[in-house]
């Protein structure tokens, strides 16, 4: 008996009960007539036969359990071996067309690859706890917010902290609370200049205790190496760097380790996998007292530390319960308020999690770029399911004879339709594998474009990206599925058998067009974001920053050990230095200034006649001013406006006189007034300087920024504790840069009587760094931009070419008709033009209320710009035909006789 | 029934039903008959026990059903057995055989004199 038989028969079998009470008659039945043939009657036979028996009901009873048992199991049973029949078919099926599923799974690896690459990256900035740490959920960060009633603008959180704000923290902390705090810097590793740097974490209180970690071997800080006004030089060196630099030895306990100008013992090594909780991974550990950026050990000023101006502390904290951590953040509030009452504002502090990465002010750029990467993710995914929706339902109409045949032999809907789930399931598996592989590189690609700095712990691809990826995976194979699954298996297809012509019936699908629509809206939507980030970096490209900076080298120089007797010499050496550098060929010019362009300001307050205040405005709050000598402007290209520039004549003892910018000139003087005006410096009754001309304006800091006031005094007429170069600005040919800063860094070195660190850089290396962001949104919304375009062009002409092959016949007849094969390929493509021409318009609509969503990364262009949306939609219709030049070629050369003789 | 009834040991039942159904397919009240026949009417089975051996070996999958026409013409349920079924029975006779040589071998033996 075959198995598809016995599935027959049971449908023909009543319930358990009725056939357990059958199967129970007929026995009983069968002995009373045989014990009536033995000559008994018939009621002796009958209580003999049920004696026999034993408990008739209670046997029945547990028969019918027994079977529905069975019946149960089977149904389990036959449900599995349907999918896996259903599954072996659809292996074979998509075996034997090979283009078709790599073209599916391909596009789907795109859509899911996109959204792996992107969680991975999402998920350390914002969902991660640092790695190594123990118990984080005890673990807080503490925020504060602070807010000015009369200023808007001056709101602003932060996660950083003065050193005296740490100790009030520290000292109102709950006594259930500990409190650490930490900053990271770089430190050289060894004396000399051109030693690798390392990133050091300079640690306030218990740091370890507090995240609960264990040394891998010797100690951590004690209480004593930690008081900020001790000085211990001890560390604790990073797993990995105990790994490489000295191979695991235990032996370098105790032993001494140079990081930059100073001496460290080292005491222990933190355990691996540890690299801090900051962003960046911490290399080595150092106690606070040793940070030498806030003149920790060199200054040997007793009280450095209480600095309150500068703000760069983290502060952690252990608390053992979330009552405990809402009380430490209102003592916080009342501790840091009583800080701040002197500038009028008001604060409150709050904790947040350990998770995601702490000081996202410092990239709020970059961690802008990433979030809005999620958006952009999320449509890929959308057009590469369209796209595979659209696949698979042609694919479906492609066997609607198949399908119709199967339908008539009786198998039911729900297993065809399930039987186009397990397709798209099958392919989305493919794609999905694919994908991972797509993210292990793609994923740690990204990471270190974007982020470069961050302590990216770990694969691209770990066990919550892994997880994440199964469940895009799902999630993509059930969404292209469904509508192929629905129309795929509809027996209105069995027209199909009924309708004689041979590619059965003509069907245009509104939901294959709906979907080619959609794709080419969403495309729409990511061009544009590509479009208008390209036009930002133009833009910002095109910013003119008052100085010829393809032409300009900077270059300075500092002691070895921070020497204050040798910092002075440096800078008395500077104009003979300077002098001898004019000799090095390709040099133009060389000029001295205080501060390099764009590298820092220097403010003195400065009065005009008739006014009580000194001068303000401008985006500095005060006009900023720079100190050189006579060529400067000359040198780093900025041009005389009016009067003059200075000379050597304008020495110390001859009339005090200074230079003003453009801006300068014009919001506080009235026009042409500048020139003769005198300005005082520092003090209302200082001496009268002279304005004696007026120049270009010129950036201070960034390349973004609005007009500064800004002026200049001949460094030899500088006022007190301002009056010496510290830096030699030269001017060379573009293409000259790299070679002369090579040269100039050799003539600086040799020029001292003691070895010094020169830094030698080319201004526009120092600007590209601000060009990054730009750059960075550009290159991520043109990558996905173009997968859109690529992945919406192949849906068009996949579509297209399935409706040529579809109509056939009917252009055969056409042809055969007097049809000429150029119109037959116009109609074709016209046909493709119109879909992605409505796709075009409602992807401008929707990219135009996006708009908002990207305008504050844009700049010098609105998200409704018209060049951008032309430029997109017209790249669209392009592809548009394109894809549909090969199906229109197609159709113009269809046969006629061929068709018609298929008849 | 006059002859000494013998109490069936769990688990006999089974093979004595695999037994009956080795020779051919048979319904339960030709597998009872076989067995009270062949026991000369030794064993005390009830039939529903046979039954419920029956549906449980057909959940092992040792036996399988269907319905057919019996001798006289009736609608009755068949079992067969099962490859599976097959095995169990030779499995379960020789774990039989032993057992019935290991207490005739007591029943025979003469205690040792010391």
């Amino acid at each position: 008996m075959t198995h598809g038989w016995r599935r027959w028969v049971r449908i023909w079998r009543r319930t358990p009960e009725a056939d357990v009470d059958a199967e129970v008659r007929f026995h009983l039945e069968a002995r009373v007539e045989e014990l009536v043939a033995a000559g008994e009657t018939l009621e002796a036979a009958r209580a003999h036969a049920v004696a026999e028996f034993g408990d008739v009901t209670r046997v029945s009873t547990e028969l019918v359990a027994i079977d529905r048992r069975m019946a149960e199991w089977r149904k389990r049973a036959d449900w599995w071996e349907g999918v896996w029949l259903d599954l072996r078919h659809v292996v074979r099926g998509l075996v034997r067309s090979p283009g078709f599923t790599v073209m599916v799974a391909a596009t789907l690896a795109l859509g899911i690859g996109a959204n792996a690459v992107v969680f991975s990256l999402l998920d350390r900035l914002f969902f991660q706890a640092p790695p190594g740490v123990s118990g984080v959920d005890g673990l807080r960060r503490l925020e504060f917010a602070v807010s000015n009633a009369n200023a808007a603008r001056e709101s602003y959180t932060r996660g950083v902290f003065n050193y005296p704000e740490v100790q009030s923290v520290s000292a109102a902390a709950p006594a259930a609370a500990s409190v650490m705090a930490y900053v990271n810097d770089d430190v050289r590793m060894g004396r000399d200049p051109g030693a690798p740097a390392v990133t050091a974490t300079y640690t306030v209180g218990d740091y370890f205790g507090v995240l609960g970690v264990r040394p891998a071997a010797g100690r951590f800080f004690t209480v004593d190496e930690e008081r900020p006004s001790g000085l211990t030089p001890v560390v604790v060196l990073g797993y990995q760097l105990w790994m490489s630099r000295f191979a695991g030895s235990r032996n370098i306990l105790g032993q001494p380790l140079q990081l930059g100008a100073h001496r460290y013992t080292i005491v222990g090594v933190a355990p691996e996998g540890f690299t801090g909780v900051a962003l960046g991974a911490a290399d080595l550990w150092l106690p606070f007292n040793t940070l030498d950026a806030w003149g920790g050990w060199s200054s040997r000023k007793a009280d450095w530390y209480e600095n309150p101006n500068t703000f760069s502390l983290s502060i952690v904290a252990r608390v053992p319960t979330a009552a405990a951590a809402q009380e430490l953040a209102a003592r916080a509030t009342n501790a840091l308020q009583s800080q701040i009452t002197r500038r009028g504002s008001t604060g409150i502090a709050s904790v947040t999690s350990l998770d995601g990465a702490p000081n996202r002010e410092f990239h709020e750029a970059e961690f802008s770029i990433s979030r809005r990467l999620g958006g952009v993710a999320v449509i890929i995914l959308l057009i590469a399911c369209a796209n595979v929706t659209n696949l698979l339902l042609i694919r479906a109409l492609g066997r609607r004879r198949e399908t119709a045949v199967r339908l008539a032999l009786g198998v039911s809907r729900r297993r065809l339709a399930a039987q186009f789930v397990i397709e798209a399931m099958l392919v989305a598996m493919v794609g999905g594998i694919a994908a991972l592989l797509l993210t292990w590189w793609g994923g740690g690609l990204l990471r270190h474009v974007l982020l470069p700095d961050v302590s990216w712990s770990g694969a691209a691809v770990n066990a919550r990206v892994l997880v994440f990826a199964i469940l895009v995976t799902l999630l993509a194979g059930v969404a292209a599925g469904l509508v192929p699954a629905v129309q795929g298996s509809n027996p209105a297809l069995t027209g199909a058998l009924r309708g004689g012509v041979r590619e059965g019936r003509v069907t245009r699908s509104r939901t294959r067009t709906a979907l080619l629509i959609l794709q080419a809206a969403l495309s729409v939507v990511l061009l544009a974001g590509a479009g208008l980030f390209i036009r930002s970096l133009r833009q910002v490209q095109a910013i003119d920053v008052g100085y010829d900076s393809s032409r300009i080298v900077f270059a300075s120089a500092s002691p070895l050990e921070d020497d204050t007797i040798q910092t002075s010499e440096i800078r008395d050496a500077l104009p003979d230095v300077a002098a001898r550098l004019q000799h090095v060929s390709g040099v133009e010019r060389v000029a001295l200034a205080t501060l390099a362009p764009m590298r820092g300001f220097s403010i003195i307050k400065a009065f005009a006649p008739g006014r009580d205040s000194a001068l303000e405005g401008g985006p500095f709050g005060m006009p900023v001013v720079d100190m050189i000598s006579p060529g400067y402007f000359a040198t780093v290209g900025i041009s005389l406006r009016a009067g003059r520039g200075f000379s050597a004549s304008d020495r110390a003892g001859a009339e005090y006189v200074m230079v003003v910018n453009e801006t300068m000139a014009k919001e506080f003087w009235a026009s042409g007034n500048a020139i003769g005006s005198c300005v005082m410096l520092e003090t209302r009754d200082a001496p009268c300087r002279r304005i004696v001309g007026i120049v270009s304006d010129a950036h201070v800091g960034q390349v973004i920024e609005a007009p500064a006031p800004m002026y200049y005094l001949p460094l030899a007429q500088a006022p007190e504790d301002f009056g010496r170069a510290g830096v030699v600005v030269i001017r060379t040919r573009p293409e000259l840069v790299s070679g002369v800063s090579a040269a100039v860094a050799r003539g600086m070195a040799g020029s001292f009587g003691f070895p010094v660190t020169t830094r030698v850089q080319g201004m526009s290396a120092t600007l590209r760094r601000e060009y990054h962001q730009w750059k960075l949104g550009a290159a991520l919304f043109s990558a996905a931009g173009l997968i859109a375009l690529l992945v919406a062009g192949v849906g068009i002409y996949s579509t297209i070419a399935c409706i040529v092959g579809q109509r056939r016949h009917e252009i055969g007849v056409r042809i055969a008709l007097g049809a000429q094969g150029g119109h037959v390929a116009r109609v074709v493509i016209a046909q493709g033009v119109k879909v992605v021409v409505v796709g075009v318009v409602i992807g401008i609509a929707v990219a135009l209320a996006l708009g908002k969503l990207v305008a504050s990364l844009l700049y010098g262009v609105t998200a409704h710009d018209p060049v951008v949306l032309g430029a997109v939609a017209a790249v669209l219709v392009i592809v548009a035909i394109a894809a549909c030049l090969v199906p229109a070629w197609r159709a113009a050369r269809v046969d006629p006789m061929e068709t018609l003789r298929a008849e | 029934m006059t002859t000494s009834e013998l109490d069936l040991l769990q688990g006999t039942l089974d093979v004595l039903v695999l037994r009956a159904l080795s020779w051919q397919p048979m319904h339960g009240y030709a597998i009872a008959r076989f067995i009270r026949g062949g026991s000369g009417q030794a064993f005390r089975i009830l039939d529903g026990a046979l039954y419920t051996a029956l549906h449980r070996m057909e959940e092992k999958g040792w036996v399988e059903s269907e319905w057919g026409m019996s001798d006289k013409g009736k609608r009755a349920k068949f079992y067969s057995l099962t490859p599976a079924g097959r095995r169990a029975l030779r499995a379960e006779s020789r774990t039989w055989e032993r057992y019935v040589s290991a207490v005739a071998g007591v029943m025979r033996a003469t205690p040792e004199t010391a």
